[in-house]
Protein backbone atom coordinates (compact mmCIF):
# COMPACT_ATOMS: atom_id res chain seq x y z
CA UNK A 1 0.00 0.00 0.00
CA UNK A 2 2.93 2.19 0.31
CA UNK A 3 4.44 1.59 -1.91
CA UNK A 4 1.17 2.43 -4.20
CA UNK A 5 0.63 5.57 -2.11
CA UNK A 6 4.49 6.57 -3.64
CA UNK A 7 3.42 5.75 -7.01
CA UNK A 8 0.39 7.80 -6.91
CA UNK A 9 2.48 10.77 -5.63
CA UNK A 10 4.69 10.37 -8.32
CA UNK A 11 1.99 10.20 -10.46
CA UNK A 12 0.51 13.29 -9.67
CA UNK A 13 3.70 15.38 -9.49
CA UNK A 14 5.03 14.16 -12.58
CA UNK A 15 3.08 16.56 -14.25
CA UNK A 16 1.91 20.67 -14.08
CA UNK A 17 -2.00 20.23 -13.11
CA UNK A 18 -1.11 20.29 -9.33
CA UNK A 19 0.56 23.27 -8.90
CA UNK A 20 -2.23 24.71 -11.87
CA UNK A 21 -4.54 23.63 -9.78
CA UNK A 22 -3.02 24.86 -6.38
CA UNK A 23 -3.18 28.45 -8.36
CA UNK A 24 -6.45 28.13 -9.20
CA UNK A 25 -7.48 27.70 -5.67
CA UNK A 26 -4.78 30.64 -4.46
CA UNK A 27 -6.66 33.05 -6.67
CA UNK A 28 -9.98 32.24 -5.61
CA UNK A 29 -8.66 32.68 -2.08
CA UNK A 30 -7.08 35.97 -3.15
CA UNK A 31 -10.46 37.11 -4.42
CA UNK A 32 -12.19 36.28 -1.68
CA UNK A 33 -10.12 38.09 0.40
CA UNK A 34 -10.74 41.49 -1.27
CA UNK A 35 -14.00 42.49 -0.38
CA UNK A 36 -12.84 42.64 3.42
CA UNK A 37 -9.71 44.30 2.10
CA UNK A 38 -11.05 46.62 -0.32
CA UNK A 39 -14.38 47.83 1.60
CA UNK A 40 -13.07 48.18 5.10
CA UNK A 41 -12.97 51.81 5.62
CA UNK A 42 -16.85 52.09 3.29
CA UNK A 43 -18.12 49.08 6.02
CA UNK A 44 -17.03 50.94 8.71
CA UNK A 45 -18.77 53.87 7.70
CA UNK A 46 -22.01 52.36 6.70
CA UNK A 47 -21.81 50.35 10.53
CA UNK A 48 -21.32 46.97 8.26
CA UNK A 49 -19.56 45.04 11.03
CA UNK A 50 -18.65 42.03 8.86
CA UNK A 51 -16.63 43.75 6.76
CA UNK A 52 -15.03 46.45 9.23
CA UNK A 53 -11.92 45.16 10.09
CA UNK A 54 -12.14 47.15 13.35
CA UNK A 55 -14.61 44.28 14.51
CA UNK A 56 -13.08 41.20 15.18
CA UNK A 57 -15.97 39.08 13.28
CA UNK A 58 -14.33 40.33 10.20
CA UNK A 59 -11.35 40.20 10.63
CA UNK A 60 -12.56 36.00 11.30
CA UNK A 61 -14.32 36.56 8.34
CA UNK A 62 -11.21 37.72 6.36
CA UNK A 63 -9.09 34.88 8.26
CA UNK A 64 -11.36 32.05 7.15
CA UNK A 65 -11.25 33.12 3.12
CA UNK A 66 -8.46 30.09 3.75
CA UNK A 67 -10.98 27.69 3.60
CA UNK A 68 -12.88 28.95 0.56
CA UNK A 69 -11.47 26.95 -2.12
CA UNK A 70 -13.08 23.63 -1.30
CA UNK A 71 -14.31 23.59 -4.62
CA UNK A 72 -10.55 23.05 -6.14
CA UNK A 73 -10.22 20.30 -3.28
CA UNK A 74 -12.86 18.53 -4.93
CA UNK A 75 -11.40 19.14 -8.36
CA UNK A 76 -8.11 17.60 -7.17
CA UNK A 77 -9.89 14.59 -6.28
CA UNK A 78 -12.08 14.97 -9.23
CA UNK A 79 -9.41 14.75 -11.74
CA UNK A 80 -7.12 11.81 -10.21
CA UNK A 81 -9.01 8.76 -11.52
CA UNK A 82 -11.02 10.81 -14.59
CA UNK A 83 -7.46 11.69 -15.93
CA UNK A 84 -6.36 8.39 -16.17
CA UNK A 85 -9.42 7.20 -18.02
CA UNK A 86 -9.00 10.23 -20.20
CA UNK A 87 -5.16 9.29 -20.96
CA UNK A 88 -5.57 5.38 -20.65
CA UNK A 89 -2.97 5.10 -18.78
CA UNK A 90 -5.43 3.49 -16.33
CA UNK A 91 -4.76 0.25 -18.21
CA UNK A 92 -0.93 0.55 -16.60
CA UNK A 93 -2.72 1.71 -13.21
CA UNK A 94 -4.75 -1.61 -12.72
CA UNK A 95 -1.73 -4.24 -14.53
CA UNK A 96 -0.02 -2.63 -11.32
CA UNK A 97 -2.81 -3.14 -9.03
CA UNK A 98 -5.52 -4.90 -10.07
CA UNK A 99 -6.84 -4.95 -6.87
CA UNK A 100 -8.76 -1.54 -8.04
CA UNK A 101 -10.50 -0.55 -4.48
CA UNK A 102 -6.17 -0.06 -3.32
CA UNK A 103 -5.85 1.91 -6.40
CA UNK A 104 -8.78 4.44 -5.05
CA UNK A 105 -7.41 3.92 -1.24
CA UNK A 106 -4.49 5.51 -2.56
CA UNK A 107 -5.76 8.01 -4.69
CA UNK A 108 -7.43 9.27 -1.83
CA UNK A 109 -4.42 9.84 0.32
CA UNK A 110 -2.74 11.32 -1.97
CA UNK A 111 -5.76 13.94 -2.97
CA UNK A 112 -5.94 14.14 0.97
CA UNK A 113 -2.51 15.49 1.39
CA UNK A 114 -2.79 17.70 -1.90
CA UNK A 115 -5.79 19.44 0.48
CA UNK A 116 -3.43 20.12 2.82
CA UNK A 117 -0.99 21.93 0.62
CA UNK A 118 -3.53 23.37 -0.75
CA UNK A 119 -4.76 25.02 2.88
CA UNK A 120 -1.38 25.76 2.92
CA UNK A 121 -0.57 27.47 0.26
CA UNK A 122 -4.34 29.62 1.17
CA UNK A 123 -2.72 29.94 4.10
CA UNK A 124 0.63 31.98 2.84
CA UNK A 125 -1.76 33.62 0.33
CA UNK A 126 -4.07 35.04 2.75
CA UNK A 127 -1.45 36.17 5.33
CA UNK A 128 0.70 37.85 2.80
CA UNK A 129 -2.45 39.99 1.55
CA UNK A 130 -3.21 40.82 5.32
CA UNK A 131 0.63 41.96 6.08
CA UNK A 132 0.51 43.85 2.42
CA UNK A 133 -2.53 45.27 2.46
CA UNK A 134 -4.32 45.01 5.76
CA UNK A 135 -5.70 49.12 6.35
CA UNK A 136 -5.20 50.62 9.97
CA UNK A 137 -6.58 50.86 11.98
CA UNK A 138 -8.03 46.87 12.62
CA UNK A 139 -8.68 44.18 15.23
CA UNK A 140 -5.88 42.31 16.36
CA UNK A 141 -4.57 39.46 14.38
CA UNK A 142 -3.75 36.66 16.41
CA UNK A 143 -1.37 34.09 15.63
CA UNK A 144 -3.51 30.61 17.11
CA UNK A 145 -6.66 32.14 15.03
CA UNK A 146 -4.41 32.08 11.70
CA UNK A 147 -3.06 28.21 12.50
CA UNK A 148 -6.90 27.21 14.04
CA UNK A 149 -8.24 28.38 10.55
CA UNK A 150 -5.79 26.91 8.68
CA UNK A 151 -5.50 23.47 10.16
CA UNK A 152 -9.69 23.81 9.91
CA UNK A 153 -8.90 24.25 6.00
CA UNK A 154 -6.83 21.51 5.52
CA UNK A 155 -9.12 18.85 7.21
CA UNK A 156 -11.87 20.01 4.97
CA UNK A 157 -9.61 20.46 1.59
CA UNK A 158 -8.65 16.85 2.54
CA UNK A 159 -11.99 15.63 3.25
CA UNK A 160 -13.17 17.07 -0.10
CA UNK A 161 -10.55 15.68 -1.97
CA UNK A 162 -11.57 12.44 -0.77
CA UNK A 163 -14.98 13.26 -1.64
CA UNK A 164 -13.59 14.61 -4.95
CA UNK A 165 -11.57 10.70 -6.02
CA UNK A 166 -15.09 8.96 -5.18
CA UNK A 167 -16.64 11.33 -7.63
CA UNK A 168 -14.16 10.36 -9.82
CA UNK A 169 -14.64 7.00 -9.23
CA UNK A 170 -17.57 6.91 -9.94
CA UNK A 171 -18.43 9.02 -13.06
CA UNK A 172 -15.33 8.15 -15.22
CA UNK A 173 -15.88 10.52 -17.83
CA UNK A 174 -13.57 13.40 -16.58
CA UNK A 175 -15.72 16.55 -18.15
CA UNK A 176 -18.75 15.31 -16.72
CA UNK A 177 -17.38 14.78 -13.58
CA UNK A 178 -15.91 18.28 -13.60
CA UNK A 179 -19.56 19.34 -14.45
CA UNK A 180 -20.98 17.94 -12.38
CA UNK A 181 -18.47 18.40 -8.92
CA UNK A 182 -19.03 22.53 -10.13
CA UNK A 183 -22.79 22.68 -10.29
CA UNK A 184 -23.03 21.51 -7.01
CA UNK A 185 -20.64 23.37 -5.07
CA UNK A 186 -21.75 26.43 -6.53
CA UNK A 187 -25.15 25.94 -7.51
CA UNK A 188 -27.34 22.64 -6.67
CA UNK A 189 -26.22 22.44 -3.27
CA UNK A 190 -27.34 25.84 -2.41
CA UNK A 191 -31.06 25.60 -4.19
CA UNK A 192 -30.98 22.68 -1.68
CA UNK A 193 -30.45 24.14 1.03
CA UNK A 194 -32.64 27.16 -0.01
CA UNK A 195 -35.58 24.83 -0.60
CA UNK A 196 -35.23 22.61 2.40
CA UNK A 197 -33.37 24.49 5.40
CA UNK A 198 -33.91 21.22 7.26
CA UNK A 199 -31.61 19.12 5.11
CA UNK A 200 -28.75 21.47 4.65
CA UNK A 201 -26.56 21.09 7.50
CA UNK A 202 -26.58 17.54 6.21
CA UNK A 203 -25.38 18.39 3.02
CA UNK A 204 -21.71 17.75 2.41
CA UNK A 205 -21.02 22.09 2.87
CA UNK A 206 -23.43 21.62 6.23
CA UNK A 207 -20.66 19.27 7.20
CA UNK A 208 -17.60 21.24 6.66
CA UNK A 209 -19.06 23.85 8.40
CA UNK A 210 -19.31 21.61 11.21
CA UNK A 211 -15.92 20.40 10.68
CA UNK A 212 -14.69 23.90 11.33
CA UNK A 213 -17.08 24.28 14.06
CA UNK A 214 -19.13 26.70 12.66
CA UNK A 215 -22.77 24.34 13.34
CA UNK A 216 -24.87 24.29 16.30
CA UNK A 217 -26.30 20.93 15.50
CA UNK A 218 -22.81 18.53 14.43
CA UNK A 219 -19.57 18.70 16.34
CA UNK A 220 -16.36 18.76 13.94
CA UNK A 221 -15.88 15.46 15.07
CA UNK A 222 -19.35 14.09 13.35
CA UNK A 223 -18.85 16.74 10.18
CA UNK A 224 -15.97 14.74 9.42
CA UNK A 225 -17.39 11.52 9.59
CA UNK A 226 -20.45 12.90 7.84
CA UNK A 227 -17.82 13.88 5.09
CA UNK A 228 -16.44 10.89 4.76
CA UNK A 229 -19.66 9.31 4.70
CA UNK A 230 -20.33 11.09 1.50
CA UNK A 231 -17.00 9.62 0.20
CA UNK A 232 -17.48 5.61 1.10
CA UNK A 233 -20.49 5.56 0.33
CA UNK A 234 -19.91 6.91 -3.80
CA UNK A 235 -16.99 4.97 -3.83
CA UNK A 236 -18.94 2.03 -1.95
CA UNK A 237 -21.80 2.70 -5.12
CA UNK A 238 -18.35 2.73 -7.89
CA UNK A 239 -16.63 -0.43 -6.31
CA UNK A 240 -20.10 -2.37 -7.38
CA UNK A 241 -20.48 -0.34 -10.52
CA UNK A 242 -17.70 1.75 -12.64
CA UNK A 243 -14.72 0.62 -11.09
CA UNK A 244 -15.53 -2.98 -12.16
CA UNK A 245 -15.76 -2.04 -15.89
CA UNK A 246 -13.70 -3.78 -18.26
CA UNK A 247 -10.69 -1.62 -19.45
CA UNK A 248 -10.73 -2.14 -23.16
CA UNK B 1 14.38 -14.69 -12.18
CA UNK B 2 17.64 -17.04 -11.84
CA UNK B 3 16.03 -19.05 -9.06
CA UNK B 4 12.10 -18.38 -9.73
CA UNK B 5 10.36 -21.06 -10.57
CA UNK B 6 8.93 -21.31 -14.19
CA UNK B 7 5.46 -19.83 -14.72
CA UNK B 8 2.80 -21.44 -17.42
CA UNK B 9 -0.25 -19.46 -18.74
CA UNK B 10 -3.82 -21.49 -18.95
CA UNK B 11 -6.87 -20.37 -20.50
CA UNK B 12 -9.41 -22.90 -19.85
CA UNK B 13 -13.11 -22.19 -21.08
CA UNK B 14 -12.56 -18.87 -21.40
CA UNK B 15 -15.74 -16.97 -22.93
CA UNK B 16 -16.03 -13.08 -23.23
CA UNK B 17 -19.51 -11.33 -24.26
CA UNK B 18 -19.88 -7.65 -24.81
CA UNK B 19 -23.60 -6.84 -24.07
CA UNK B 20 -25.54 -8.85 -26.32
CA UNK B 21 -22.85 -9.26 -29.62
CA UNK B 22 -21.44 -12.71 -30.82
CA UNK B 23 -18.90 -13.61 -27.71
CA UNK B 24 -15.79 -11.82 -28.69
CA UNK B 25 -13.96 -14.79 -26.87
CA UNK B 26 -16.20 -18.15 -27.13
CA UNK B 27 -15.11 -20.85 -25.21
CA UNK B 28 -11.56 -20.73 -25.41
CA UNK B 29 -8.66 -23.23 -24.38
CA UNK B 30 -5.07 -23.27 -24.27
CA UNK B 31 -1.80 -23.54 -22.23
CA UNK B 32 1.44 -20.99 -23.12
CA UNK B 33 4.81 -23.12 -22.06
CA UNK B 34 7.70 -21.60 -20.03
CA UNK B 35 11.22 -21.74 -22.30
CA UNK B 36 9.16 -21.07 -25.20
CA UNK B 37 8.04 -18.35 -27.55
CA UNK B 38 4.00 -18.61 -28.15
CA UNK B 39 2.65 -17.18 -31.13
CA UNK B 40 -0.94 -15.92 -30.66
CA UNK B 41 -2.23 -15.27 -34.35
CA UNK B 42 -5.83 -14.80 -35.78
CA UNK B 43 -7.73 -12.25 -37.86
CA UNK B 44 -8.57 -8.70 -36.98
CA UNK B 45 -11.29 -9.02 -34.48
CA UNK B 46 -10.66 -12.57 -33.40
CA UNK B 47 -10.45 -11.85 -29.85
CA UNK B 48 -6.10 -12.02 -29.40
CA UNK B 49 -6.78 -8.35 -27.87
CA UNK B 50 -9.88 -9.37 -25.40
CA UNK B 51 -8.55 -12.55 -24.64
CA UNK B 52 -4.44 -11.38 -23.58
CA UNK B 53 -6.73 -8.69 -20.85
CA UNK B 54 -8.92 -11.23 -19.57
CA UNK B 55 -5.50 -13.28 -18.83
CA UNK B 56 -4.45 -9.76 -17.00
CA UNK B 57 -7.37 -8.63 -15.14
CA UNK B 58 -8.22 -5.92 -17.04
CA UNK B 59 -11.85 -7.83 -18.54
CA UNK B 60 -14.11 -9.80 -16.48
CA UNK B 61 -14.66 -13.35 -18.53
CA UNK B 62 -18.23 -13.76 -18.77
CA UNK B 63 -17.01 -17.26 -18.27
CA UNK B 64 -13.71 -19.40 -17.51
CA UNK B 65 -10.46 -18.53 -16.23
CA UNK B 66 -7.45 -17.49 -17.07
CA UNK B 67 -4.05 -18.58 -15.00
CA UNK B 68 -0.73 -17.44 -15.24
CA UNK B 69 1.67 -19.62 -12.70
CA UNK B 70 -1.32 -20.98 -12.04
CA UNK B 71 -3.46 -17.79 -10.32
CA UNK B 72 -5.68 -15.56 -11.93
CA UNK B 73 -3.74 -12.39 -12.35
CA UNK B 74 -6.05 -10.62 -9.67
CA UNK B 75 -5.16 -12.43 -7.22
CA UNK B 76 -1.03 -12.49 -7.70
CA UNK B 77 0.80 -10.08 -5.08
CA UNK B 78 2.53 -7.16 -7.25
CA UNK B 79 1.31 -9.01 -10.57
CA UNK B 80 3.88 -6.51 -12.44
CA UNK B 81 6.89 -8.71 -10.69
CA UNK B 82 5.74 -12.15 -12.25
CA UNK B 83 4.08 -10.97 -15.39
CA UNK B 84 5.21 -8.11 -18.04
CA UNK B 85 2.68 -6.87 -20.42
CA UNK B 86 2.33 -4.74 -23.41
CA UNK B 87 -0.91 -3.77 -23.98
CA UNK B 88 -1.43 -0.75 -25.79
CA UNK B 89 0.93 2.11 -27.04
CA UNK B 90 -1.83 4.99 -26.23
CA UNK B 91 -1.96 4.39 -22.82
CA UNK B 92 0.82 6.76 -22.32
CA UNK B 93 0.22 10.12 -20.58
CA UNK B 94 2.28 12.21 -23.28
CA UNK B 95 3.30 14.65 -21.12
CA UNK B 96 5.54 12.12 -18.58
CA UNK B 97 9.25 11.64 -19.59
CA UNK B 98 10.46 7.93 -20.51
CA UNK B 99 11.87 7.99 -16.87
CA UNK B 100 8.71 9.37 -15.31
CA UNK B 101 6.42 6.69 -17.04
CA UNK B 102 9.13 3.81 -15.38
CA UNK B 103 9.69 5.64 -12.23
CA UNK B 104 5.72 5.56 -11.50
CA UNK B 105 6.21 1.78 -11.77
CA UNK B 106 9.27 1.75 -10.09
CA UNK B 107 7.93 3.46 -7.19
CA UNK B 108 4.80 0.77 -6.97
CA UNK B 109 6.68 -2.37 -6.69
CA UNK B 110 10.28 -0.96 -5.04
CA UNK B 111 12.81 -0.26 -7.65
CA UNK B 112 14.79 2.14 -7.80
CA UNK B 113 16.37 4.38 -10.34
CA UNK B 114 19.07 2.86 -11.54
CA UNK B 115 16.60 -0.21 -12.54
CA UNK B 116 14.79 2.38 -14.09
CA UNK B 117 18.42 4.02 -16.17
CA UNK B 118 19.51 0.62 -17.00
CA UNK B 119 16.14 -1.06 -18.75
CA UNK B 120 16.02 2.44 -20.55
CA UNK B 121 19.34 1.46 -21.81
CA UNK B 122 18.29 -1.75 -22.82
CA UNK B 123 15.64 -1.00 -24.79
CA UNK B 124 17.30 1.86 -26.39
CA UNK B 125 15.85 4.93 -25.34
CA UNK B 126 19.13 5.95 -23.44
CA UNK B 127 19.06 9.38 -25.51
CA UNK B 128 15.44 9.60 -24.81
CA UNK B 129 15.15 9.40 -21.20
CA UNK B 130 14.04 12.93 -20.11
CA UNK B 131 12.53 13.78 -23.04
CA UNK B 132 8.42 13.37 -22.93
CA UNK B 133 6.63 10.47 -24.42
CA UNK B 134 3.73 12.29 -26.11
CA UNK B 135 7.12 13.81 -28.67
CA UNK B 136 8.03 9.78 -29.37
CA UNK B 137 7.34 7.90 -32.31
CA UNK B 138 5.09 4.60 -32.61
CA UNK B 139 8.12 2.92 -32.79
CA UNK B 140 9.60 4.35 -29.59
CA UNK B 141 6.52 3.96 -27.69
CA UNK B 142 6.70 0.56 -28.41
CA UNK B 143 10.15 0.16 -26.73
CA UNK B 144 9.16 2.43 -23.52
CA UNK B 145 5.98 -0.03 -23.26
CA UNK B 146 8.28 -2.84 -23.52
CA UNK B 147 10.62 -1.04 -21.11
CA UNK B 148 7.57 -1.04 -18.74
CA UNK B 149 6.89 -4.51 -19.19
CA UNK B 150 10.18 -5.41 -18.27
CA UNK B 151 11.79 -3.44 -15.67
CA UNK B 152 10.30 -5.97 -13.45
CA UNK B 153 12.31 -8.66 -14.58
CA UNK B 154 9.33 -10.71 -15.25
CA UNK B 155 8.86 -14.58 -15.55
CA UNK B 156 5.82 -14.19 -17.82
CA UNK B 157 5.65 -11.66 -21.13
CA UNK B 158 2.39 -10.98 -22.71
CA UNK B 159 3.07 -8.51 -25.58
CA UNK B 160 0.36 -7.24 -27.76
CA UNK B 161 1.25 -6.31 -31.30
CA UNK B 162 4.48 -5.53 -30.09
CA UNK B 163 5.82 -5.06 -33.72
CA UNK B 164 3.69 -2.57 -34.32
CA UNK B 165 5.78 0.72 -35.63
CA UNK B 166 9.07 -1.23 -35.19
CA UNK B 167 11.22 -0.58 -37.92
CA UNK B 168 13.18 -3.86 -39.49
CA UNK B 169 16.34 -3.17 -37.41
CA UNK B 170 13.66 -3.06 -34.22
CA UNK B 171 11.83 -6.37 -35.42
CA UNK B 172 15.62 -7.92 -35.67
CA UNK B 173 16.48 -7.03 -32.42
CA UNK B 174 12.73 -7.47 -30.81
CA UNK B 175 13.22 -11.16 -32.17
CA UNK B 176 16.87 -11.68 -30.79
CA UNK B 177 15.79 -10.47 -27.21
CA UNK B 178 12.59 -12.43 -26.90
CA UNK B 179 14.65 -15.63 -27.52
CA UNK B 180 16.84 -14.35 -25.32
CA UNK B 181 14.04 -14.46 -22.60
CA UNK B 182 12.67 -17.71 -23.72
CA UNK B 183 16.03 -19.23 -23.84
CA UNK B 184 16.41 -18.28 -19.78
CA UNK B 185 12.95 -20.53 -19.25
CA UNK B 186 10.97 -17.40 -19.19
CA UNK B 187 7.25 -17.57 -21.09
CA UNK B 188 6.50 -15.35 -24.01
CA UNK B 189 3.18 -15.03 -25.63
CA UNK B 190 3.17 -12.32 -28.41
CA UNK B 191 -0.12 -11.86 -30.54
CA UNK B 192 0.95 -10.55 -33.98
CA UNK B 193 0.08 -9.92 -37.65
CA UNK B 194 3.72 -10.25 -38.25
CA UNK B 195 2.83 -13.59 -39.63
CA UNK B 196 6.58 -13.78 -41.91
CA UNK B 197 8.25 -12.49 -39.33
CA UNK B 198 6.75 -15.07 -36.63
CA UNK B 199 7.65 -17.79 -38.88
CA UNK B 200 10.72 -17.04 -37.77
CA UNK B 201 10.47 -16.46 -34.11
CA UNK B 202 8.04 -18.40 -32.34
CA UNK B 203 7.88 -22.21 -31.26
CA UNK B 204 4.46 -22.57 -30.47
CA UNK B 205 1.07 -21.15 -32.20
CA UNK B 206 -2.25 -20.72 -31.37
CA UNK B 207 -4.40 -19.72 -33.90
CA UNK B 208 -7.80 -18.22 -33.29
CA UNK B 209 -11.01 -17.06 -35.35
CA UNK B 210 -14.03 -15.04 -33.85
CA UNK B 211 -12.80 -16.02 -30.49
CA UNK B 212 -12.37 -20.32 -31.17
CA UNK B 213 -9.29 -22.06 -30.88
CA UNK B 214 -8.42 -23.22 -34.61
CA UNK B 215 -5.22 -24.62 -33.69
CA UNK B 216 -2.18 -24.48 -31.07
CA UNK B 217 0.89 -26.91 -30.82
CA UNK B 218 4.47 -26.23 -32.00
CA UNK B 219 5.04 -24.41 -35.47
CA UNK B 220 6.13 -27.48 -36.95
CA UNK B 221 3.06 -29.76 -35.88
CA UNK B 222 0.44 -27.07 -36.82
CA UNK B 223 2.09 -25.96 -40.16
CA UNK B 224 3.25 -29.88 -41.11
CA UNK B 225 -0.62 -30.91 -40.54
CA UNK B 226 -1.64 -28.27 -43.10
CA UNK B 227 0.57 -30.29 -45.65
CA UNK B 228 -0.18 -30.24 -49.00
CA UNK B 229 0.87 -33.26 -51.74
CA UNK B 230 0.83 -32.95 -55.43
CA UNK B 231 -0.13 -36.64 -57.06
CA UNK B 232 -0.36 -37.36 -60.91
CA UNK B 233 -0.84 -40.40 -62.86
CA UNK B 234 -3.26 -41.68 -64.92
CA UNK B 235 -6.61 -43.00 -63.18
CA UNK B 236 -6.25 -41.76 -59.25
CA UNK B 237 -10.10 -41.65 -58.38
CA UNK B 238 -9.65 -44.71 -56.04
CA UNK B 239 -6.49 -42.98 -54.48
CA UNK B 240 -8.95 -39.73 -54.08
CA UNK B 241 -11.56 -41.87 -52.16
CA UNK B 242 -9.02 -43.48 -50.07
CA UNK B 243 -7.55 -40.18 -49.08
CA UNK B 244 -10.94 -39.31 -48.16
CA UNK B 245 -11.38 -41.82 -46.22
CA UNK B 246 -8.37 -41.27 -44.04
CA UNK B 247 -9.61 -37.96 -43.47
CA UNK B 248 -7.90 -35.74 -45.79
CA UNK B 249 -9.82 -33.11 -48.27
CA UNK B 250 -8.58 -33.92 -52.10
CA UNK B 251 -9.58 -31.52 -54.80
CA UNK B 252 -8.37 -32.06 -58.49
CA UNK B 253 -9.39 -34.21 -61.49
CA UNK B 254 -8.78 -37.77 -61.46
CA UNK B 255 -5.52 -37.23 -63.11
CA UNK B 256 -4.22 -34.21 -60.69
CA UNK B 257 -4.84 -34.52 -57.43
CA UNK B 258 -4.08 -32.02 -54.94
CA UNK B 259 -4.20 -33.81 -51.50
CA UNK B 260 -4.55 -31.50 -48.07
CA UNK B 261 -3.48 -33.16 -44.68
CA UNK B 262 -1.38 -36.02 -46.09
CA UNK B 263 2.16 -36.18 -46.37
CA UNK B 264 3.88 -36.94 -49.60
CA UNK B 265 5.19 -40.39 -47.81
CA UNK B 266 1.50 -41.07 -46.71
CA UNK B 267 -0.06 -40.35 -50.05
CA UNK B 268 2.29 -42.61 -51.88
CA UNK B 269 1.70 -45.02 -49.62
CA UNK B 270 -1.82 -45.38 -50.52
CA UNK B 271 -1.11 -45.57 -53.95
CA UNK B 272 1.59 -48.46 -53.25
CA UNK B 273 -1.58 -50.02 -50.90
CA UNK B 274 -3.74 -49.75 -54.15
CA UNK B 275 -1.18 -51.14 -56.61
CA UNK B 276 -2.00 -47.62 -58.78
CA UNK B 277 0.50 -45.87 -61.56
CA UNK B 278 1.82 -42.79 -60.14
CA UNK B 279 3.28 -40.15 -62.38
CA UNK B 280 4.16 -37.66 -59.96
CA UNK B 281 4.47 -36.59 -56.15
CA UNK B 282 5.71 -33.82 -54.19
CA UNK B 283 5.11 -31.90 -51.15
CA UNK B 284 4.43 -28.11 -50.60
CA UNK B 285 5.73 -27.24 -47.27
CA UNK B 286 3.34 -24.49 -46.44
CA UNK B 287 4.33 -20.80 -45.14
CA UNK B 288 2.88 -20.26 -41.48
CA UNK B 289 0.75 -17.41 -43.60
CA UNK B 290 -1.01 -20.25 -46.26
CA UNK B 291 -1.95 -22.16 -42.64
CA UNK B 292 -3.21 -19.09 -41.29
CA UNK B 293 -5.25 -17.87 -44.00
CA UNK B 294 -6.34 -21.61 -44.41
CA UNK B 295 -7.57 -22.50 -41.27
CA UNK B 296 -8.98 -19.07 -40.33
CA UNK B 297 -11.35 -18.61 -43.85
CA UNK B 298 -12.65 -22.54 -43.69
CA UNK B 299 -15.10 -20.88 -40.92
CA UNK B 300 -17.97 -19.39 -42.11
CA UNK B 301 -17.96 -20.43 -45.60
CA UNK B 302 -20.45 -23.04 -47.09
CA UNK B 303 -19.54 -26.35 -47.15
N1 LIG C 1 -15.18 -2.85 -25.26
C1 LIG C 1 -15.77 -3.55 -26.24
N2 LIG C 1 -17.10 -3.45 -26.42
C2 LIG C 1 -17.72 -4.15 -27.39
N3 LIG C 1 -17.08 -4.98 -28.23
C3 LIG C 1 -15.77 -5.13 -28.10
C4 LIG C 1 -15.03 -4.42 -27.11
N4 LIG C 1 -13.73 -4.76 -27.22
C5 LIG C 1 -13.65 -5.65 -28.23
N5 LIG C 1 -14.86 -5.87 -28.77
C6 LIG C 1 -15.19 -6.79 -29.88
O1 LIG C 1 -14.62 -8.04 -29.62
C7 LIG C 1 -14.12 -8.62 -30.79
C8 LIG C 1 -12.69 -9.02 -30.58
O2 LIG C 1 -11.91 -7.87 -30.48
P1 LIG C 1 -10.34 -7.93 -30.14
O3 LIG C 1 -9.88 -6.53 -30.02
O4 LIG C 1 -10.14 -8.85 -29.02
O5 LIG C 1 -9.75 -8.58 -31.47
P2 LIG C 1 -8.22 -8.72 -31.92
O6 LIG C 1 -8.02 -10.13 -32.28
O7 LIG C 1 -7.33 -8.14 -30.90
O8 LIG C 1 -8.21 -7.82 -33.23
P3 LIG C 1 -7.01 -6.96 -33.87
O9 LIG C 1 -6.15 -7.91 -34.60
O10 LIG C 1 -7.72 -6.04 -34.79
O11 LIG C 1 -6.32 -6.25 -32.76
C9 LIG C 1 -14.35 -7.62 -31.90
O12 LIG C 1 -15.50 -7.98 -32.59
C10 LIG C 1 -14.55 -6.33 -31.18
O13 LIG C 1 -15.41 -5.49 -31.90
MG1 LIG D 1 -5.91 -6.55 -30.92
Amino acid sequence: MIDLVASEWRKTFSLRLWWIMLLIGVVLVALSTLPYLLLSGVAAEEGLNSLDLTQPEALTGLLSTIGSASVVALLIGILSFTGEYRHGTVTDTFLTEPRRWKVVIAKCIVAAAMGVLLALAAAVTVVSMVVLFLPDPHAPVSVSAVLGTTSGAAVVYALYAVLGVAVGTLITNQLAAVVVGILWMLVLEGIIGGLLPSVAPWLPGGAAQAVVGGADQMSPAAGVALLLGYAVALAAVATGTTLRRDIT
Amino acid sequence: MQDAPPADIEVIGLTKRFGRRDPAVDDLGFRVEPGRITGFLGPNGAGKTTTLRCLLGLVAPTSGTALIGGTPYREIARPTTLVGAVLDVEGLHPARTARQHLMIRARAVGIGADGVDRTLDFVGLADAKDRRSGQFSLGMRQRLCLALALLTDPRVLILDEPANGLDPAGIAWLRTFLRGLADEGRTVLVSSHQLAEMHQTVDDVVIIDRGRLVASGPLATVVGTGGVTRVSGPALEHLAAAARNVGATVQGTSSDLVVSGLTAAQVGHLAWLLKLEIHGLSEDTPELEDVFLRLTSDRGEAP
